[in-house]
């Protein structure tokens, strides 16, 4: 068990973490967000970054989760709007694993953004979506709302996740939404990021806009796994900053003629936030290394990863907020938006406790686990 | 990174599975599932066991006439032992006296201590606390003067676990009460066969009776037995309460009482109880996350970086997540673990569920301890916000 990262995972840290301390010097206004990110999307497949999770074998970096990891915890740390999470993890992962090796390649490359809509506010499942698709002489109707889609590209390119009637498995979907039937609406989410909602009113799709090949299951766990992952990682980046931030206004802001942190009562939260951070860090690489190398705990890991990450990052924001005071109350600090990034996070993927009611009791988390229940004694 | 261990680490495990598989008797694995409290004999019988693969002193290292693991090997060790009904080894012996020995102690006492305590001859104790020392170490009082080639040690010590049962004590004494509480200690091995030894049991919540009072009135123990200088047994009992912090995550013990919870409440129909359920859920992404907080430090010691007083936060969370653990069961067990093992009315009746009820409670009060000992969480918490987190007082 090795958790050191390899040269270039960790030459890609160093380089995200130039680009994230670059971001934070902006003062960003959601009225500046452009939706469509396209001038920040061109640098990103300039630098090499849009390839960093996929296998070398399909023209990625070969990073795995461990690189989407590293790229979405500096993501997270900056407040960046760049939709690299619903592109690349959520949309370009369905295309990996749907064999669309040439989409993918014009995705990482960044000719052809598409992005990710799996959410339709039924639940968090992406396994067991509301959307619906029926089979039509010519291909499929589609009905349904998609909402919280970020990142959503100029020509509207975007996957969908649909329960095909008489079929098991769901349905996933290539739609252009300027097609007929599709109705996009366009909206602020509360931490500024811009995103979408796509409904279709019988939207009618040619047989060949459907990608998965009958394994949309398998292509959408690997997919939820991934995901949760790298949002977790994002977490990790703005709970990183409410944590460092917190402890900087601790040892400098002074009441009753001393620092707040010379009070033992502030210092033993700000070390319970700290062992948070930690917990969500250590659990959270564990689930990146156990997804990269396909280990089969990882999607028990991965949703526990997420869990941990929105318990410190819960715990690190409203604490934040109550250790500055009233200034952590106001608009203009820097404390709010990060916690509402997590508070945001949290609702496009899905709350711990609905992730929790999903968890395997039975699975553990490290392999020495089933040998623990082999020990029984009459 | 890299998720397996190498061949050899596995093949190091497997060994280790087999010999506790081979070895371990079923009648002590059952005191241990349930939670009976074990008597002398049952620790001393099984610490022979482990002592005879040269497993008991299992953190030494080879000049001390250990096993010489690697921190991984250590690590599968510790996950493959607390996977097992194993008892819980004593810890004064051989992660305290024998570590401290062999670092600051001299050949003679090196020749003399460490094989009884590698080969779990002797049984050791510690005379730390005192009734106005526990968390503020420093204030204790039992004094040792100097008396020819003895010193003479009066005073008293509490809380001192299985002082009844141990051949030896290592006892910080006050040698100096001059200059800082500190720089007055020393450290005394001390055989508690020596006349003017009086121990005195204490009761505790749970019905146990494994605290005891000390009390040293003119024991004379040869200056001999003195641990490296007079007055540095603070800097000594700090290195070692480091070492105990690092044993403290008892991660791989409450990953196997987790999975006997899990397997005795579906057995009871609570996982169809969704609160009860959700208690579970919660306790299993805790204790995955104090796992790889461990394995992550292993990975850091591994290459080659010390974590130093970090370790608190292992037995913080560990300490926290074995006693909510105790907790569970409680909450499964309900009214049932209001009948006492002792008082069963029905003996007939009982049945394993029957044997985990009775023992639930007087566990959940006794593992209030966790939190107490071997530096009490506020006192780690004290560690690690001035030295990790840089907040102390201004000075």
């Amino acid at each position: 068990m090795d958790f050191t990262l390899s040269f270039e995972a960790d030459e890609l840290g160093k380089a995200l973490a130039r680009y994230a301390a670059e971001q934070r010097g902006r003062d960003r206004r959601r009225d500046e967000a452009s939706a469509d990110h396209n001038a920040e999307w061109a640098r990103f497949a300039e630098l090499g970054w849009l390839t960093v999770p996929f296998p070398e074998s399909a023209g990625g970096s070969g990073l795995g989760a461990i690189g989407s990891m590293i790229v979405c915890e500096h993501l997270g740390s900056a407040l960046a709007h760049i939709p690299y999470l619903s592109r690349i993890v959520a949309a370009g992962g369905i295309l990996a694993g749907a064999g669309e090796g040439d989409r993918l390649a014009a995705l990482m490359d960044g000719r052809s953004p598409i992005t990710a809509a799996l959410q339709d506010g039924g639940g968090y499942d992406v396994l067991a979506p509301q959307t619906s698709a029926v089979r039509t002489a010519s291909g499929y109707r589609l009905n349904g709302t998609k909402i919280h889609v970020l990142g959503l590209p100029t020509g509207g390119a975007v996957l969908v996740n649909a329960a095909v009637a008489g079929e098991t498995e769901p349905g996933l979907f290539l739609i252009d939404t300027g097609g007929p039937g599709i109705a996009v609406g366009s909206y602020f989410l509360p931490d500024g990021r811009p995103a979408a909602s796509i409904r279709c009113l019988d939207a009618d799709l040619p047989s060949a806009c459907r990608i998965d090949r009958g394994n949309a299951r398998a292509v959408l766990e690997t997919v939820q796994r991934d995901v949760l992952v790298a949002a977790a990682a994002d977490n990790l980046g703005a709970t990183q900053l409410l944590y460092e931030m917190t402890l900087a206004y601790a040892k400098t802001r002074r009441q009753f003629g001393r620092r707040i942190g010379d009070f033992q009562h502030i210092q033993f939260r700000l070390v319970d936030l700290w062992v948070k951070l930690d917990e969500a860090r250590s659990l959270i690489k564990a689930a990146a290394l156990a997804a990269s190398e396909d280990h089969p705990q990882a999607a028990e890991l991965a949703k526990q990863a997420w869990i941990q990450s929105l318990w410190s990052g819960r715990a690190c924001g409203e604490e934040a907020v109550q250790i500055h005071g009233a200034v952590g109350m106001t608009d203009e600090h820097r404390v709010g938006s990060f916690f509402k990034r997590i508070l945001v996070n949290e609702f496009l993927f899905g709350p711990a406790d609905d992730h929790l009611a999903r968890c395997d009791l039975r699975a553990a988390s490290d392999d020495d686990a089933a040998s623990a229940h082999l020990t029984r004694t009459g | 990174m890299r998720w397996s261990f190498s061949e050899r680490e596995q093949a190091f495990r497997i060994e280790v599975r087999r010999f506790l598989a081979d070895n371990l008797p079923a009648s002590l694995a059952r005191k241990v599932r349930f939670g009976r409290r074990l008597t002398r004999d049952d620790y001393v019988g099984w610490q022979d066991i482990l002592a005879s693969r040269n497993w008991y002193a299992i953190g030494w290292p080879e000049a001390a006439g250990g096993p010489g693991l690697t921190p991984n090997e250590r690590y599968l060790f510790e996950r493959e032992y607390g996977a097992r009904l194993c008892p819980k080894p004593c810890q004064f012996g051989i992660a305290m006296a024998g570590p401290v020995i062999f670092k600051f102690g001299t050949q003679q006492q090196k020749e003399r201590f460490l094989p009884r305590i590698r080969n779990n001859i002797d049984f050791w104790c510690q005379g730390y606390s005192e009734p106005n020392a526990g968390s503020d170490l420093a204030a204790l009082k039992t004094s040792a003067r100097r008396d020819g080639q003895d010193y003479v040690v009066n005073g008293q010590k509490i809380w001192t676990t299985w002082a009844h049962w141990a051949d030896w004590m290592f006892c910080l004494v006050r040698t100096d009460t001059t200059g800082k509480p500190q720089s007055g200690i020393s450290l005394l091995l001390i055989d508690m066969r020596s006349s003017g030894i009086e121990v005195r049991p204490i009761r505790t919540i749970d019905g146990d009776t494994e605290f005891n009072e000390v009390f040293f009135d003119d024991v004379r123990v040869p200056a001999d037995n003195l641990v490296g200088e007079e007055g540095q047994g603070w800097r000594y009992a700090k290195s070692i309460l480091e070492h105990e912090r690092f044993s403290m995550s008892e991660s791989a013990r409450s990953r196997r009482i987790l999975g006997e919870l899990t397997e005795d409440a579906d057995r009871a129909g609570a996982l169809a109880d969704p609160l009860f359920r959700h208690k579970l859920a919660r306790l299993n992404v805790e204790l995955s996350a104090l796992e790889f907080m461990e394995l992550n430090l292993l990975s850091r010691a591994n290459a080659g970086d010390d974590p130093g007083p970090e370790v608190s936060k292992l037995k913080i969370r560990g300490s926290e997540i074995a006693q909510a653990l105790s907790a569970i069961r409680l909450a499964l067990h309900g009214a049932a673990c209001l009948v006492s093992g002792d008082d069963d009315p029905d003996p007939q009746r009982r049945t394993a569920a029957d044997s985990a009820a009775a023992t639930a409670l007087p566990t959940y009060l006794n593992l209030r301890k966790l939190s107490i000992w071997a530096g009490s969480n506020e006192i780690q918490r004290g560690i690690l916000a001035k030295h990790v987190l840089g907040l102390g007082a201004e000075r």
